[in-house]
């Protein structure tokens, strides 16, 4: 079952840290998702951005500013 | 016994003279019987016809006299039918003239209105769209505003984001997503 789950592709701007790690390995296995993936990009300028299957979590800084922007 | 009355006198003094000239009582009677017979034939070869002739010609005189009267009674009413005419004439123009003025003042009215009401469109579209180019501008401008702000932003945050607001994001968004999820 481990085997077979979907890898959850998580973004972020800077290594995380251990806590940070368990927050989200603890979120994604909420949701059915035993590996993980991460990728840093600085471009998202902080925040998270987790994507399981075709679902998206988008919380990073960058997204949040073209909320705004888009607002404007 | 002598009568001695001034016409016996008259008579007698006549007769002497007649004798003198050879002219006899007979010959008198003669030539009045001529004189009958020249007179009778006169009228009755060249009075009548002259007459006639004469009568004729007044008769002819008195048509022609007519024809004439006829004639300008003629030209009378051809002269007061050429007025007539003339005077329509100068009516129908007259109407002509009216009605021309007319229709050129209604065309210039039509024209006149016309090209108030393209001077209206013609500056109501011109209004719109500066309406319209000033909105985008403005719109132009905000965004190009909002562009700058974000950007600044961008490296303002990017440059003073430390570890734990980065943590707190990331702490906040997980929390949020299970919460609504759980919702």
């Amino acid at each position: 079952m481990i085997k077979d789950s979907p890898v959850a592709k998580i973004v972020v701007s800077e290594k995380p840290d251990d806590d940070i790690l368990r927050m989200v390995a603890e979120f994604v296995k909420a949701r059915g998702c035993y590996k993980t993936e991460y990728i840093i990009d600085p471009d998202i300028l902080g925040g998270i951005i987790i994507r399981i299957g075709d679902k998206v979590y988008d919380g990073s800084v960058r997204s949040r500013l073209e909320t705004v922007r888009r607002a404007l | 016994m002598f009568d001695f009355t001034p016409e016996t006198m008259l008579l007698s003094a006549l007769t002497d003279m007649f004798d003198q000239m050879g002219i006899t009582w007979s010959s008198i009677v003669l030539h009045l019987i001529n004189l009958v017979i020249l007179t009778v034939g006169l009228y009755l070869l060249l009075f009548k016809p002259v007459k006639k002739m004469i009568r004729e010609r007044q008769e002819k005189v008195k048509k022609i006299e007519k024809e004439n009267a006829d004639l300008n009674e003629e030209v009378k009413e051809l002269k007061n039918s050429t007025q007539q005419v003339l005077s329509e004439a100068k009516k129908e123009a007259a109407a002509i003239h009216e009605n021309a003025v007319k229709v050129a003042n209604q065309k210039a009215g039509d024209i006149m209105g016309d090209a108030k009401a393209r001077a209206k469109a013609l500056i109501e579209r011109t209004e719109t769209e500066m309406d319209e180019e000033r909105k985008k501008l403005q719109s132009d401008v905000e965004k190009q505003i909002a562009d700058v702000s974000l950007a600044v932003a961008e490296k303002v945050i990017g440059r003073d984001i430390s570890k734990a607001d980065n943590r707190r994001l990331i702490e906040e968004s997980l929390k949020e997503w299970s919460e609504k999820e759980n919702d």
